[in-house]
């Protein structure tokens, strides 16, 4: 496969990409409510309900990183063919639709408002912060405060998916009709369009098969969770724990650099086409590199619990320090206090148990107590968490038969 | 009088959109500007932590506390994390934002971690290695009938000096 076709290629699917993107966004509209209180929840119950509604947020989300690469393979093999001094215009309007990309990205990263989504734009906004000048006013606009809340969610949405909609559209079209001559000959070579065809339906499997990954709901003061970046920003956040350098240099100076670079690229004398590429797979090749070490020396890590397993987790904790001491570690109802009772503690490995017990009798013994040994827990845990301690229960105690 | 060209009806109407695209985007753009509660994300009003003395002497202690706001229309509730560690009659009360990037900080080892970029404190919230740039921030504290109140208030992130929030 030459260089020119990866780029024909690259440029088709990151198009196909971003209509479906755009088009997957519309359908997400329709169930989503960008508020402090209801993100979260919306996007909970569209991932419960499954279906279609989970389709789309799985595809929406596997899109996003999808374009990232596909814009970056695309934008590589445009410096690689030499095109950026003689198409210019074309270069610098590739680059600002990767730049508004790259902000959607950004800006729909909050909108779940999950322990990642609320973290990870808490820090990145720190970033802003630090930005000389202009940092706090630039960060105090996007959060529309002093802290991430329901105007902050209402503002990421605008620009997620209205502002930056619009400009994606605006820009495309007039590449499009600048490039339209050449498009006509991509799109009428029969390789490259089941080549296109081929990489959507592969996106769609993916979708169905992995669905998005969602964590808690965002707790502002969880001590224990440790926020991370996603897997091509990693080696900078690695970076920044072994080398003291002055904040705006990561936030104002290397993007400053990076921006005119890229800008500047069309009038940097040009180097032979053998040149370019050993520069492009360099810079590449570097970057896996550093991926690679600091995906190595992050692995002991504890991996992001995604919402059921998280559920579960915490279902435990409150099972080993509430019901264990009754109940026992094994659900036989034989922990070391349950000897002093005067009845015995239901054994939840019957299947007896489970057929002459429901749902809403197992609730409201947790909730309201049962008995006089039975105490009732209705302060001490939410609804949800006896539904997901119930939950807990059955898939460890009830037998499968 | 100009016969009316689709062109030159076009070229009037660019202008006359145009002009009102931008008059009406200045205003659009400068409320998100404008509408921002200048009000700092601390209170007035002193927190109460309950009774001094019940606080476990020599041990830093996770203490949760929540405050109401006014943000525009609504009373907002803010939680926050802070650290206490009782000695005697003094107190030291540390915030848990890390003044680097504003994660949370946690204990490790007698001090403090911050897992996003590895910050480490001492027990008295001094750097003891990593970019933070300055100290854990302290709050202000006070015991009235043997109860022990904080002043909460937030700093900027980023800088060296501690520089109140609003």
């Amino acid at each position: 496969m030459t260089i020119k076709s990866i780029f024909k290629i690259s440029a088709g699917i990151s198009f196909i990409f971003l209509s479906l993107l755009m088009v997957t966004g519309w359908g997400l509209g329709g169930g989503y409510i960008p508020s402090d209180s209801e993100a979260f929840s919306s996007i909970l119950y569209l991932r419960n309900m499954g279906g279609v509604g989970q389709m789309i947020r799985s595809l929406h989300f596997y899109l996003s990183s999808s374009l990232i690469i596909s814009g970056f393979i695309f934008l590589i093999s445009f410096y690689i063919l030499g095109y950026v001094s003689r198409f210019t215009k074309q270069w610098y309007f590739s680059l600002i639709i990767y730049f508004l990309i790259v902000g959607s990205c950004f800006t729909g990263y909050l909108l779940p408002m999950d322990q990642n989504a609320f973290w990870g734009t808490l820090v990145r906004l720190g970033i802003v912060e630090t930005i000389p000048f202009f940092g706090t006013f630039i960060a105090n606009i996007l959060r529309g405060g002093l802290t991430i809340g329901s105007e902050t969610l209402s503002r990421f949405f605008t620009i997620h998916s209205s502002i930056i909609p619009i400009f994606l559209s605006v820009i495309s079209l007039v590449l499009i009709q600048s490039q339209w001559e050449n498009i006509k000959l991509i799109v009428s070579r029969a390789s490259i369009l089941y080549g296109t065809i081929l990489g959507v339906i592969l996106l769609y499997y993916w979708a169905f098969s992995f669905s998005a990954p969602l964590e808690l709901p965002a707790n502002p003061i969880d001590v224990e969770y440790i926020p991370r970046p996603e897997w091509y920003f990693l080696w900078l956040f690695e970076f920044g724990k072994y080398v003291e350098w002055a904040p705006w240099i990561r936030s104002a100076l290397l993007p400053l650099l990076g921006t005119l670079f890229l800008f500047g690229l069309p009038f940097i004398k040009q180097q032979s086409s053998k040149q370019r590429y050993t520069i492009a797979i360099t810079w590449c090749s570097v970057w896996l590199i550093l991926t690679g070490i600091t995906l190595y020396a992050d692995r002991n890590l504890p991996d992001k619990l995604d919402y059921e397993a998280a559920m579960f987790v915490e279902a435990k904790e409150n099972y080993q320090s509430l019901c264990y001491d009754c109940h026992g570690s094994t659900g036989k109802g034989d922990g070391p206090q349950s000897k002093t009772f005067s009845l015995e503690s239901p054994d939840f490995t019957l299947m007896a148990y489970w057929d002459q017990t429901s749902n809403d009798q197992i609730i409201k013994a947790i909730k309201d107590g049962k008995g006089e040994d039975m105490p009732d827990f209705k302060k001490k845990l939410s609804q949800q968490q006896i539904e997901e301690l119930l939950n807990m229960m059955k898939i460890s105690y009830r037998p499968k038969y | 009088m100009n016969k009316i060209t689709r062109r030159n009806f076009l070229k009037t109407w660019q202008g006359v959109v145009g002009a009102f695209a931008t008059l009406a985007t200045i205003p659009s753009l400068y409320y998100w500007w404008w509408d921002q509660p200048h009000k700092p994300n601390n209170t007035e009003n002193w927190i109460d932590l309950g009774k001094a003395k019940k606080i476990k002497e020599n041990l830093w202690l996770k203490r949760p506390i929540s405050f109401d706001i006014q943000d525009r229309w609504k009373t907002r509730t803010i939680k926050e994390m802070l650290y206490v560690f009782r000695m005697g009659k003094s107190v030291t009360i540390l915030s848990s934002i890390c003044p680097h990037a504003g994660c949370l900080i946690k204990t490790e080892n007698n001090g403090f971690i911050c897992p996003c970029h590895n910050s480490f404190f001492d027990n008295k919230g001094l750097v003891v290695e990593g970019p933070s740039p300055r100290p854990l921030d302290s709050m202000e504290w006070t015991v009235k009938k043997g109860r022990l109140y904080v002043k909460y208030e937030q700093f900027r992130s980023g800088i060296g000096t501690k520089e109140l929030l609003g």
